[in-house]
């Protein structure tokens, strides 16, 4: 397999093998860019199009993860686990060989952690559902039916783990202690490794032993240097008195601490404690892998196959007693490696797959947390948006039309929610019919509303500027002759039909607040932040236009103003805010002439203007 | 920084820019789910470094 040059097929699950092995003979070799052009392949293979995302289990192996790629005619499924996992162990072998702390070894751990989410864009995806309407209670619905899974997983690898070390136990033995702790059992292991203890024990004391007979052999030879001599003797025979104590703890039978008592002083005593210890040892020894050979000998094909016992590990236990001692011990040190294996992947190993799985089940909670907010927001931003075209969804029958009942819009509902689904666009009503009922409803006048037009649009300045807005004649005919314009095209019925229009709009949206009031109030909020946010922006324009004239710059602390009106609009004071910011609105159209009053007909009739809702349409609020 | 983390890094970076946003975008909504899972199935195991 050529690594620089890998295609699909050789990724697959017959094949994955082989190329992890390539992968690692690569890596061993310090062969960098042939990893590198390896996985710009894989890369190449899922960005440029030939990539299904898809993900799912193997029939020949479950639980294995796989995404599948075609080239267009094949398709292959990579085995990304295998791949990661592989890095990860890679990873993983580094920070062993290379242990300690290490501030470039930190920032890679930063890194990775970092780069987590990111590097899988893992936010695009979930966004992506989440802009499809994906509900967060359906998003939970699946995590928390994965969770269930892992945690029958979990349950199940326990009872796998309590199973295989029972089946060990029970065949080679356990540490136990009872209550009372006078009495305990070992595990063959156990005891092998005491008698190992021991050996290195007693030839460590063999070893300072020695050492004390040949200081005192320099003394007889130097006498000059006996005390130099004797202080090294004295810590070398501490030493022994040490290495007695643990020789005692390895509880040896026909062992007694008087065999150890000043064995440091007594040549004779040393030499026969020495071999006694070491004959023991052996013999124990012997009879620990004759008993092993005897267990493994009587277990059953099953009982093999459940511990784990290869027919290679078997015929090391067969070995154990070999006369030849060379093979012999090769067998003992086999059978001891399979011992101390198994006892560690019994508990390690599970335990560490445990461990996975528990953290999977905090990352999909944590992944439900992000998506609920992500969900709210882009919620949030719908509604928030300045046009006000975000509305309720309503339902249409069988021939496309809105259904009305009552004089109001049936809602589409999202069953998952039981909030309607929201479209962008509000179609206002074009039959004649369903106009005139909204228009009833919001007690649309027509006649006020020409009035209230003729006064608002008495002037030629004024009329310049609807003329301009309705995109009627050009900037010479509208300036020379703004009255023969508005009456030729008819402009005050053009006014007029948009403020039908804006009157129809505002009604739907009455209703639509009273069957939804989440989002009517959603909506007020939005309302009063953007006043209070023009609010800011006036008295900062106010400011800078004072500061020009000579006011007093100090007493008004500019940046705080603004902060403190945007704040508002995030903090409980929000209404209070809002209404001290439609207040300040007023009180400065009232300065500029556009009044509520300045468009009341002059037969004292009911105010009927909603400029607060037409916001600013002739840029009147403009300083 | 290590050549051999450095490297692995990188490589490992390589490996998951495969969810682009063209791919996201043509997925269907089931493929995500799926893919999202294993994501966190990744994850994971990678955070056990981290």
């Amino acid at each position: 397999m050529d690594l620089s040059n890998i295609v699909a097929t050789d990724l697959n699950e017959n094949n994955i093998g082989t190329f992890l092995s390539e992968f690692d003979n690569a890596l061993a070799n310090g062969d960098y860019a042939k990893l590198r052009d390896a996985i710009e392949r894989i890369n190449d293979f899922l960005v440029a199009g030939k990539i299904i995302v898809s993900s799912g289990r193997s029939n020949n192996q479950p639980g294995r993860n796989y995404i599948e790629v075609t080239d267009g005619t094949n398709t292959e499924q990579i085995f990304v686990d295998d791949i990661a996992d592989h890095v990860v162990g890679k990873v993983k072998a580094d920070y062993t060989a290379n242990p300690g702390a290490n501030t470039d070894r930190d920032a890679v751990r930063s890194e990775l952690n970092k780069n987590l989410t990111a590097i899988f864009n893992q936010n695009r995806l979930l966004e992506t559902l989440a802009n499809r309407g994906f509900s967060i209670d359906e998003f939970k619905k699946q995590a928390d039916k994965a969770n269930d899974e892992s945690k029958r997983k979990i349950d199940n690898l326990r009872a796998q783990q309590k199973k295989q070390v029972e089946k060990f136990e029970d065949t080679f033995g356990k540490n136990t202690t009872i209550t009372s702790g006078d009495y305990t059992t070992k595990s063959s292991i156990t005891r092998i490794k005491t008698c190992k203890d021991g050996i290195a024990i007693v030839e460590l004391a063999k070893d300072r032993f020695d050492k004390i007979q040949d200081l005192k052999a320099k003394i007889i030879a130097d006498p000059s240097k006996k005390s130099e001599y004797e202080a090294q003797i004295a810590q070398l025979q501490e030493n022994m008195k040490y290495l007695g104590k643990k020789i005692l703890d390895c509880n040896f039978p026909g062992l007694d601490k008087d065999m150890i008592k000043d064995w440091e002083t007594k040549p004779a005593m040393f030499s026969r404690t020495f071999s006694i210890i070491k004959v023991h040892i052996a013999t124990t020894l012997s009879s620990e892998y004759e008993n092993l050979k005897n267990v493994v000998a009587g277990l059953q094909p099953a009982d093999l196959i459940e511990l784990g016992i290869s027919p290679e590990i078997k015929s090391k236990f067969d070995g154990v007693m070999d006369p030849d001692d060379s093979v012999s011990a090769a067998a003992r040190d086999a059978v001891d490696k399979y011992l101390i294996g198994k006892q560690r992947s019994l508990t390690q190993g599970i335990d560490n797959e445990i461990a996975t799985e528990e953290r999977l089940m905090q990352l999909r909670k944590e992944n439900v947390a992000h998506y609920e907010e992500l969900t709210k927001r882009i919620n949030d931003s719908k509604v928030r948006l300045k046009t006000g075209q975000c509305i309720p969804k309503r339902k249409r029958d069988t021939n496309g039309n809105y259904i009305v009942v009552n004089g109001r819009y049936e809602l589409d509902i999202d069953p998952s929610t039981g909030n309607p689904y929201t479209e962008e666009v509000m179609d206002i009503p074009t039959d004649v019919a369903t106009r005139q009922e909204f228009l009833q409803k919001a007690r649309y006048d027509e006649s006020k509303e020409l009035i209230a037009i003729d006064a608002k649009y008495e002037s030629r300045a004024a009329k310049r500027h609807a003329l301009e807005v309705l995109n009627i004649g050009n900037r010479f005919t509208r300036f020379f002759a703004p009255g023969r314009l508005w009456k030729k095209y008819n402009a005050r019925r053009k006014i007029l039909a948009s403020r039908e229009e804006s009157a129809i709009e505002l009604q739907m949206r009455k209703d639509y607040e009273e069957i939804v009031p989440d989002i009517a109030e959603r909506f007020k909020i939005e309302q009063l932040f953007s006043r209070i946010k023009q609010s800011a922006a006036i008295q900062h324009t106010l400011y800078s236009a004072g500061k020009e004239q000579g006011w007093d710059a100090d007493s008004v602390d500019k940046s705080k103003l603004v902060d403190d009106l945007e704040r508002a609009a995030y903090e409980e004071t929000l209404y209070r805010a809002g209404t001290v910011a439609l207040n300040e609105i007023t009180d400065i159209r009232k300065k500029k002439g556009y009044t509520h009053e300045s468009v009341v007909d002059k037969n004292n009739k009911q105010v009927i203007n909603n400029d607060l809702l037409h916001e600013d349409e002739n840029n009147d609020m403009e300083l | 920084m290590d050549n051999n983390v450095e490297e692995l890094l990188k490589a490992l970076e390589k490996v998951n820019s495969l969810m682009t946003d063209e791919n996201i975008e043509r997925a269907t909504t089931e493929q995500l789910l799926r893919y999202n899972e294993l994501i966190n199935k990744i994850k994971a195991r990678l955070i056990e470094l981290v």
